[in-house]
């Protein structure tokens, strides 16, 4: 495996006003579609499931599209189509939606349900049944003594494509392609992951990060892409990788092929104008020996680097997101809580402006060891870490007179939101925001909800639990 | 070659109107000219020569140039040669004093005038200040090639209605400037919009448009005071449908005096009351001129066609104008949904409605996040207007092959970057004959259009309701006519979305009450004083 990501890495820069011929463009100075297809085989493109958001989350779907014709076109026998099974957000639930099986049925294509969601969604949770179904769905790779669970799909096929979008990012600085397989490295590993979070409470933080990282590389190399497209027609920056209140779009017109997903990623990096010596993804990469060793050595194709530069804004911190009558101070903080704080933050700035307008001035609190806060009367304590660090903290208790007596007297703040998890729950934070401040100050969390119960969302999400449990 | 003229009926009406603000500079204000009636130029009005001299003296400077002295031209079609070249000397802008023709040989044209519009107004206005001692604040120039479709179209509306009028007004203009037939240099504002708004209609009338927007209109007689210190101006509107189905939208523009009302020997109140008798209309607004006006000028904003958040402040405004009832604006009579003790007892049952205390800062945000969440920020979106009166058949869930009968339009809008880009008319035979089916149409248009994200299907007489009962009757109690609407977006025959993005799910599988009870909060504010 090892030799396949240290061959002489090819990679393309294109830049088109239509998509469809960067793509073909993009393949013929790769080496030409046969390099990537021959007749009967078998493909499977992995693209992350952000559809239901609508472009530029994720790829555009005439991309995907056109990619899929040039391959029934040269022979492919089956077109699979999906992406592993996001947390809380079944596949069914997506297509049932989006209506992609049809669509991609009328390409000749078959969109996957990686989390078997078709199956169960039809009819009852019938355990034992579901258990045999996932077993010949997936398999079990070992990597550094890890085991993990990897659809077949990925390890039968005999062409693996990832096509992705790029956009800012709060972790890894944009949603680079070894992204894409973020997902199965946490998958069936929730045990491990909590203790790790445990442990972490007490130690370094930085090792748990490194193996939330070494984990995300393992997974990249249990099949090495034959084809990564990062889609960089539309890029979302600011407040990416969703279309959020802050976020925005800049156009680069372009898409970056190679042959595997470090060079790849490595030229989309400094296309975006970023140090990849400080790309937390890359450099681990680099200490592993994996990849090019000396990066002038990736053989760019296409336009020059240098013509093609776009320089775009990145994540705000997360104290730095505007968030009306909210203080947020942040402490050490893991990957894992980054990443949802960071979204239950952007998703209160864009679709709960009224909420946040009603709710009184608080103070949120993220992290190991976060600061005092500003606010001591309504605190919101976001994770674990955040918990269980602050237990001795000032501002868990205050002064206060009672009705009888004249003198200031300490006692308990019980004003204070603590939201369990190590990554927090993103629904499960909502949720206990708006209970904490009240149905009547939450009507944009409201009509949240109900739009989740409209989905039967819990049904949907109970029986996800359930298989992963499995 | 014969000389290019503009239709006559034009050049005698602008000679009125000059002779009227001579004898006005003359004379001061107190001009007597009631019997006196010009055609505001280039429009089917015909009105009192104050009001004339009123609106072009308001809307010019407002709209076209502030600056005084204007030139017209009429060029040959390639641009190379002047035809004619008039100058007009105003007091202030829109108000002419005189009108003189140059000799063409005044300014020879070197090059092509498209080409070189910036140097060309350079040179004649150095030209001008050289012999004349005069600067120009700007060219209005009209292509020789317009002139016998000008001429024509001036022809026509002497006999025009006011209906007619608007909608042929609106197919000159789009013919005029996307066909770069009429320019205006410097361009103004409105003209810029306008520019931009056909690029954005790409294959669609405007005067299609227009028609349609008032066969839409629910019938209604009202009239509008537009006050102001200078000259309060009265506005009568009617659109009523006759016993053959013929259509009448009528528009009059009057002064008060054309009621014998004074402005000042009446409070505001009984002003519009006296208003509503003598016109007999079924209610009547008082609204401040400049309001109006101001409101107007940021519509024509050209970013408001291509900048989300300058759309989003626009309709923030017009929010927070309907929240103003009794500051900014007033109905007589005074709509029974201002009653508080109504207010109080709706508020019992826990529904808050309350117009006064609409959330303009929230609706706006509200809906544009949810747009852009859901959306995204490049999409594609396909409406399908149908009109279900059109089928011979009752319709129903299990005819719905029928109803491909039913379709009127079928359109497609573009959006980049969260606004729309180019808007397109698709032919109605291209749509699968499975009208029920919305994922078939999108696989099967996607293959011509590129890809469809969003199918929404509604039909006309959805429209309609929506039109008469949340924007005419906004103001009024009809609760089982909103209700019923709401019950309508609910049925898959009248509207239907795919995919069933999480507010339309929220919709379908809510009760209409429960709905309400939802959106309510969001869409009015909670705190009542």
């Amino acid at each position: 495996m090892n030799d396949e990501l240290t061959k002489e890495p090819q990679v393309a820069i294109i830049r088109k006003k239509v998509k469809k011929n960067a793509l073909i463009e993009g393949i013929e100075k790769l080496g030409g579609i046969e390099q990537f297809v021959k007749e009967g085989d078998d493909i499977f493109i992995n693209t992350p499931m952000l559809l239901l958001l609508g472009n530029p989350n994720h790829s555009h779907m005439e991309l995907l599209t056109e990619l899929i014709k040039i391959l029934k076109k040269n022979g492919a026998r089956k077109v699979f189509i999906g992406a592993f099974p996001k947390t809380h957000i079944s596949t069914k639930l997506i297509d049932q939606i989006l209506g992609l099986s049809t669509y991609f049925n009328s390409l000749e294509a078959e969109f996957v349900f990686l989390d078997n969601s078709d199956i169960y969604s039809k009819n009852s949770f019938n355990e034992e049944k579901i258990k045999q179904i996932k077993q010949a769905t997936y398999s079990d790779v070992k990597i550094k003594g890890k085991s993990y669970k990897v659809p077949n799909l990925l390890l039968e096929t005999e062409k693996y494509i990832v096509l992705n979008q790029i956009n800012v990012d709060p972790i890894f600085m944009c949603t680079l392609s070894m992204r894409c397989n973020e997902l199965i490295s946490e998958f069936g590993l929730k045990k491990e992951m909590e203790a790790e979070c445990n442990e972490a409470n007490y130690r370094d933080l930085n090792i748990m990060n490194d193996k939330i990282i070494s984990r995300l590389i393992d997974i990249n190399l249990i099949r090495i892409p034959d084809l990564v497209i990062n889609d960089m027609y539309e890029i979302l920056e600011h407040a990416g990788p969703l279309n959020y209140y802050e976020s925005s779009m800049t156009n680069l017109d372009a898409l970056v092929l190679g042959t595997d997903s470090i060079s790849t990623d490595i030229i989309t990096l400094r296309i975006l104008g970023q140090n990849i010596f400080e790309n937390k993804l890359i450099v681990n990469v680099r200490e592993r020996g994996l990849g090019p060793k000396d990066l002038s050595k990736i053989k760019n194709i296409g336009e020059s680097i240098d013509n093609s530069i776009i320089n775009i804004t990145g994540c705000k911190d997360l104290s730095d997101i505007n968030l009306l009558n909210t203080q947020i101070e942040t402490g050490d903080i893991c990957l894992r809580c980054k990443k949802v704080a960071y979204h239950c933050l952007n998703y209160l700035a864009s679709q709960a402006s009224k909420d946040l307008k009603y709710s009184p001035v608080h103070s949120l609190l993220i992290g190991k060891n976060p600061p005092d806060p500003l606010y001591n009367k309504d605190l919101i304590l976001f994770g674990d870490c955040a918990i269980k660090t602050t237990q001795n903290s000032d501002f868990r208790t205050i002064k206060g007179k009672s009705l009888f007596r004249k003198k200031e007297k300490e006692k308990k703040n019980k004003n204070i939101l603590e939201i369990e998890g190590c990554p927090p729950n993103f629904f499960n934070f909502l949720k206990q925001y708006m209970k904490y401040f009240g149905k009547a100050s939450c009507p944009n969390l409201n009509y949240f909800f109900k739009v989740l119960k409209a989905y039967k969302y819990s049904k949907y999400q109970k029986n996800l639990i359930k298989w992963e449990e499995l | 070659m014969g000389r290019i003229m503009i239709y006559k009926e034009f050049i005698e009406n602008w000679n009125k109107i000059i002779a009227y603000n001579q004898r006005l500079d003359s004379k001061g204000q107190t001009i007597n000219s009631k019997s006196k009636e010009y055609r505001f130029p280039l429009t089917s009005l015909k009105l009192k020569a104050q009001v004339v001299h009123y609106l072009m003296k308001t809307l010019y400077p407002l709209f076209i140039n502030d600056q005084e002295n204007v030139l017209d031209l009429i060029i040959s079609e390639n641009g190379e040669k002047i035809e004619e070249i008039i100058f007009h000397r105003t007091k202030q802008s829109g108000i002419y004093h005189s009108s003189e023709k140059l000799s063409n040989d005044f300014f020879k044209l070197k090059y092509n005038l498209f080409k070189n519009l910036d140097s060309f107004f350079n040179d004649i206005q150095e030209k001008l200040l050289k012999k004349k001692k005069l600067n120009i604040s700007h060219l209005r120039i009209v292509n020789s090639s317009a002139v016998p479709i000008i001429n024509e179209y001036g022809d026509k509306i002497k006999t025009y209605s006011f209906k007619e009028f608007l909608i042929e007004f609106a197919a000159l203009f789009q013919k005029l400037i996307k066909e770069n037939l009429f320019i205006i240099y410097p361009e103004p504002t409105i003209y810029n919009f306008l520019k931009k708004f056909f690029i954005l209609l790409n294959n669609i009338d405007l005067a299609s448009i227009l028609k349609y927007i008032i066969s839409l209109l629910p019938n209604f007689n009202f009239a509008v005071l537009l006050d102001s210190d200078d000259y309060p101006l009265v506005i009568e509107v009617i659109r009523s449908l006759g016993n053959e189905g013929n259509l009448n939208f009528d528009l009059k523009l009057l002064g008060l005096d054309d009621l014998s009302l004074n402005s000042t020997a009446l409070d505001r109140k009984n002003l519009l009351k006296e208003i509503n008798e003598k016109l007999n209309v079924d209610y009547s607004y008082y609204v401040q001129q400049n309001q109006i006006l101001n409101f107007l000028s940021d519509i024509f904003e050209v970013e408001v066609l291509t900048n989300k958040e300058k759309l989003k402040l626009l309709i923030e405004k017009f929010l927070y104008g309907i929240r103003s009832y009794e500051k900014v604006w007033f109905k007589i009579p005074k709509p029974f949904s201002y009653n508080t003790l109504l207010r109080f007892f709706v508020r019992i049952f826990g529904f808050q409605i309350n117009l006064r205390k609409l959330s303009h800062w929230e609706i706006s945000d509200f809906l544009f996040n949810t747009l852009d969440f859901y959306f995204g920020a490049e999409y594609k979106l396909l409406i399908i207007i149908k009109d279900l009166d059109l089928s011979n058949q009752k319709p129903s869930k299990k005819n719905s092959d029928s109803l491909k009968s039913t379709i009127k339009y079928t359109i497609l809008f573009n959006v980049h970057n969260q606004s729309t880009r180019i808007i397109k008319l698709i032919n109605n035979n291209e749509i699968p004959s499975d009208l029920s089916n919305l994922p078939e149409i999108r696989n099967e248009l996607s293959k011509k259009y590129g890809y469809i994200n969003y199918i929404i299907q509604i039909d006309e007489s959805l429209i309609r309701s929506i039109i008469k009962n949340y924007i005419f009757e906004l103001t009024s109690i009809k609760a089982f006519a909103k209700i019923k609407v709401i019950r309508r977006l609910k049925n898959d025959l009248y509207f239907k979305m795919f995919p069933e993005l999480p507010p339309y799910k929220l919709l379908k599988e809510k009760g209409t009450l429960s709905l309400v009870r939802t959106f309510l909060p969001i869409f009015i504010d909670k705190h009542q004083f």
